[in-house]
Order: C-alpha cells, then sequence, then structure tokens
C-alpha cells in the first residue's frame, strides 16, 4: 500500500478502512514551549506560539496530528474564571466562579469570539489550518457540557446538586447550567471547526464509569452527549477522561466518531462492544510512562496495537488530557516509531 | 482484601463501645437494609433503617458494630475492587457521616480518637471530593480530621498539623504537576526539622494510575482509596 498522509491515515482508520498504518497520536501539549525556548506561561499567552509550537513538534516527531487548543482549561475563562500558571504543567482553575443556586441564574452564555483567550486559540487553529489543512488531522476541544460545570463550580458542589438537591432545585439549577454550557460549547466547538479544525474532541471528566454508575450516565449524562453531538457541525470524539467500558455500548449511536480510553480500558473488550461502530483511540497510560524507557514504550504500544487487532478503528495515543513534560523525547519517538514497525 | 484492612472502622468502635447484642437475625436484616439504602444512595432511607432500628430496641453500641461499620467496610472494599464509582462511594460517605453522627450521639461522650490527620487538595487543585471522601472515611475510623479543603498552600498544610498537633498530612491532587506542591509540603516539614514526627499521604488519579509516584514527591505512603486510607493512615502512626 502507498505511503498515505496522515490525514488520509487518520480518515481511512476512523471510517474503519483499512490505513497503511496505525495512526499515533502522541497529545503533546507542553514539549513545544521548550521548543520556542520560552517557558509556559509565555508559550500560552499566543495562540501562535502553540501553533508553531505544534508544527515543531511534528516535524521533529512525524505524528499523525496536531492539536489547536493549548490546554483543557481555556474554557472556563469564557466565564470569568482565573486560570494559574505552572512552570512544569499546563495551567489549572484559579478560582470558582460559581458560589450559590443563584448565580447560575445569572449566568448567560459567552461569546467565543468576545474572550481573548479564546480568540488565541482560534488564530491557532487557523494558522495550522494554513499550513497543514488537508494534509494533517488538526484536533479541537471543549470540555463536554455536562463537565464544565464542575470546572466552574467544583466537583463536589456539582456532585452535591446532582445527587442531594431538593429534586425541584436540582431540576431547575441543573437545567440552567446545561442550557448554558450547551450552548457554550455548541458555540465554542463550531467556532474551532470554522477556524480549520477537522475534529472536535468533547473532555468529559465527570461522565466516566470512574464517577458515575451506569443508570446515573444514562439518566444525567447520555441525554447531554445526545444533545451536545447534533449540534457540533463536525467530527466529535468522546473522551471520559476515565474507564468507559461499562457504559461503551451507550455512545455507539450518540453520532460520535470515536472515543479516547483510559489504560484501565481493555482495548479488546471495547473493540467488541463497539463492533466498527466506533473508532478507539488510546490508551497508554500518561503518567507511568514518566517512567518507561523508549523499550517499554516500543512495547506498551505495540500490545496497544496487537489489543485492537486490526489497523482499523484504532489510533495510538495516552489517555488524556496531555503527555506529561518529564516524558522524553526518546519515550515519545518510541511511541511515533512502534506502529511503523508493526506493519497491518 | 486482608482481613486487618477490612476491619479498622469496627475495631475503632470496638475500644470505646461495647456490642451488647449478637448478630441476629434482626440485626443482620438491618445491616442488609442499611446496605440496600446506601448503594441506593437514599439518605433519608438509610436514616429510616437506623431510626428503626433504634426505636426497636437493638443497642446503639450494637447498630454501630453490626450495622453501621460492617457496612461501612463492605463499601470500603467494594471501592478497593473498583466495584462502585466515585458518585457512589461520594454519597455512601456523606450518609455515613450523618448516620455515624446520628448514633454516637446516643453514645457517653468518648475522648479516645485513633490520632488526629490534616487532609486537603493541594493548592491549584479544586477537585476536592476525594479527600472529602477520605476524610469523612477517617473520621468513621475514630480519627480527628482537620479537613483543609481544596486549593490549599502548601504551608498551610504544615501550619495546620503543628497548630492541631496532627501526626499524619494527607495531600491530595488530580493533577500530575501540582504534586511539586506536595513536594513543598515534605520540603517544609524538613526545613522544620518534623518529618519524624508528621508523616505525609497523598492520594488522588495521578498516584493511582502509577503506584510508584509517590516516592519522587517524598511522600511516606499513598493511599489508593478511602479504606486504603484508613489501613496507611493506621500504619504510620503505629510505626511512630
Amino acid at each position: 500500500m502507498n505511503e498515505m498522509t496522515s490525514l488520509e491515515r487518520v480518515l481511512a482508520t476512523m471510517t474503519h478502512k483499512q490505513p497503511d498504518r496505525v495512526p499515533v497520536f502522541p497529545i503533546l501539549l507542553l514539549h513545544g514551549a521548550a521548543e520556542l525556548g520560552m517557558g509556559l506561561e509565555q508559550y500560552f499567552s499566543k495562540g501562535a506560539h502553540w501553533a508553531e509550537g505544534q508544527l515543531k513538534l511534528r516535524d521533529k516527531f512525524g505524528h499523525d496530528c496536531v492539536v489547536g487548543v493549548p490546554h483543557v482549561v481555556q474554557d472556563i475563562t469564557a466565564f470569568g474564571a482565573e486560570v494559574m500558571y505552572w512552570k512544569q504543567g499546563p495551567p489549572s482553575p484559579g478560582r470558582m466562579v460559581i458560589h450559590s443556586w443563584k448565580d447560575v441564574n445569572q449566568m448567560t452564555v459567552p461569546d467565543p469570539y468576545a474572550v481573548p483567550e479564546l480568540v488565541e486559540t482560534l488564530k491557532a487553529i487557523e494558522l495550522l489550518a494554513k499550513e497543514v489543512k488537508g494534509e494533517v488531522p488538526i484536533i479541537g476541544a471543549a470540555i463536554a457540557p455536562f463537565s464544565l460545570p464542575s470546572m466552574l463550580m467544583g466537583t463536589e458542589r456539582w456532585m452535591d446538586l446532582l445527587l442531594f438537591e431538593e429534586p425541584a432545585v436540582r431540576k431547575e439549577v441543573m437545567g440552567r447550567m446545561l442550557e448554558i454550557t450547551l450552548d457554550f460549547c455548541a458555540a465554542w466547538s463550531n467556532a474551532q471547526l470554522a477556524a480549520g479544525a477537522d475534529v472536535i474532541v468533547l473532555a468529559d471528566g465527570m461522565a466516566s464509569a470512574a464517577v458515575l454508575t451506569r443508570r446515573q450516565f444514562i439518566d444525567l449524562a447520555l441525554p447531554v452527549v445526545k444533545a451536545i453531538v447534533p449540534r457540533i457541525k463536525g467530527n466529535v470524539v468522546h473522551e471520559g477522561v476515565g474507564h468507559l467500558y461499562p457504559m461503551l455500548d451507550l455512545l455507539v449511536d450518540t453520532g460520535i466518531l470515536g472515543v479516547i480510553l483510559s489504560h484501565l480500558d481493555d482495548i479488546a473488550v471495547c473493540r467488541k462492544i463497539v463492533g466498527d461502530k466506533l473508532a478507539l483511540i488510546g490508551n497508554l497510560n500518561n503518567i507511568e510512562m514518566l517512567r518507561w524507557s523508549p523499550e517499554k514504550m516500543a512495547q506498551k504500544s505495540r500490545e496497544a496495537i496487537k489489543d485492537n487487532a486490526s489497523c482499523t478503528g484504532f489510533v495510538l495515543s495516552a489517555q488524556g488530557p496531555e503527555i506529561p513534560l518529564g516524558v522524553s523525547d526518546e519515550v515519545i519517538r518510541a511511541m511515533v516509531q512502534a506502529p511503523r514497525d508493526w506493519p497491518c | 482484601m486482608d482481613k486487618g484492612r477490612s476491619q479498622r472502622i469496627t475495631s475503632f468502635y470496638q475500644k470505646t463501645i461495647s456490642d451488647d447484642g449478637r448478630p441476629d437475625q434482626q440485626v443482620a436484616a438491618y445491616h442488609e437494609r442499611f446496605f440496600d439504602t446506601l448503594a441506593n444512595m437514599d439518605a433519608s432511607g438509610a436514616r429510616h433503617v437506623i431510626d428503626e432500628a433504634i426505636e426497636a430496641g437493638i443497642p446503639p453500641g450494637t447498630i454501630i458494630l453490626e450495622v453501621f461499620c460492617s457496612v461501612m467496610e463492605r463499601f470500603g472494599e467494594m471501592q478497593a475492587n473498583q466495584e462502585i464509582t466515585l458518585s457512589e462511594i461520594y454519597a455512601i460517605a456523606k450518609i455515613g457521616q450523618a448516620t455515624i453522627d446520628q448514633l454516637m450521639a446516643l453514645l457517653p461522650a468518648s475522648t479516645h480518637k485513633s490520632g488526629t490527620v490534616v487532609i486537603g487538595t493541594i493548592v491549584g487543585d479544586f477537585h476536592g471530593m476525594g479527600a472529602k471522601i477520605v476524610g469523612i472515611f477517617l473520621r468513621m475510623a475514630g480519627f480527628e480530621v482537620h479537613e483543609l479543603g481544596i486549593n490549599v498552600p502548601s504551608t498551610t498544610f504544615v501550619d495546620t498539623a503543628i497548630e492541631k498537633k496532627a501526626s499524619i498530612i494527607c495531600a491530595s491532587t488530580l493533577l500530575l504537576h501540582t504534586m511539586d506542591q506536595i513536594r513543598t509540603i515534605h520540603d517544609i516539614l524538613d526545613e522544620r526539622k518534623l518529618t519524624n514526627s508528621i508523616k505525609l499521604v497523598v492520594g488522588g488519579a495521578p498516584f493511582n494510575f502509577d503506584s510508584e509516584l509517590y516516592k519522587t514527591v517524598n511522600a511516606d505512603a499513598t493511599a489508593i482509596n478511602a479504606s486504603d486510607a484508613i489501613e496507611v493512615v493506621s500504619r504510620l502512626m503505629e510505626a511512630m
């Protein structure tokens, strides 16, 4: 088979056709700063920086994607939340913006084009599109509407609302909250697609089997997934940020293209559950790989490819959100090399 | 799970409460009903079962040991085996806390405690559920627990531990990079020559994803869940 471009390779596997080899996505949101010789806060201040960082990283490693978003918490800036920067990792929320249910009633849906941080992301995607559109998949991302509230009010408060609040209050506050996050997520995702993103990853950290029971997922999270996916005018991948296999069958008919799996998901089991209806992306342990050798990475990558049993419907990647800074270039190279050494 | 771990909660109450009854059929039925209500995250149902047991004349000490403790330990085992989710164990911990407060109010006040612990989620991290759950379970196992909440600076952990005469600091994080702040807790303890009198236990997703990671932040131990935290904290205190 002739060598495919990264986009052809990814499109083939995502649509369950035979690619020339398994595509590989090492999600590198942080490593680009060093390529540009700058600290993370400066790196994250301009879309032009991380667009350049993404391109340099792809030139260096030869993987099959570029990522248009800088980090996972940028969405909360649209709601007035502060972001706290760190020297060795991605930013984290500086404070919560919802302190009472009254705050929810006073919220409005932010316009992504009016939020400076998000505008930088759109610039980055546009720059990436200018350079690699049509050859390399450009990945966009948004916090899923069901999980975004936990980043605005804290996981405990969100869980208290879902589990312990009076039904009438829960219905009203949860309804209003999800109305806002659904509208925002749709607008934000579509803005990224319009700027040139090829796919939107919906990060739904409160909706995995680590957090919710299957029943809770059906009652609380699944309706939100079903509501948001049709509103996004492009390809959508779901990321549970935790294991998903107990509810994977429920995601098959939601309109998503694939799922990002946790290292606790068994790829072979997941493949049996979804058949050829969803692509599987994952599922290397991004924390443990901090102390992997290149040989160990090669072995783990091969095992993941082998577990999928074929080259179709699978992208070799790590569980989210990103590969930590301490993972060496040699280890990343071993991951990118594995599909080349393990042909279809 | 080893027997010692699963019975840590019971063993604390055995030191202060006399088990007046036997685990007869009636008590066993309350155990099962209490378990079911918690499994369904039904707070009012759990309260109803305990009220009914009290009204039926079952001694509070028996209810604590044979109903409450044994049910909580069952859930601890289920969490260790990944048979229940975070939302379930969170609800169970909150309902369990209310239940034990209700039952202990029926008993003479006791000054006995297992030890003192300071717990919180490190600065930069607003994911407080894990630490909250562990704090509740530690309290149920007889520890005096001082909860610091979320986004807690490293110095606050140490200052509070000194002020409250705690021998254990439990620091939680969901985020890999805020681990550096946990390392700072150790550095402060080291600077103040407190590493022998105050031990550092860490928890949270990164430490669960890599069982060796706690060593990189110079922690004394890690706990993978609430019942494991009881075991780890107890073991460290016994060794001090």
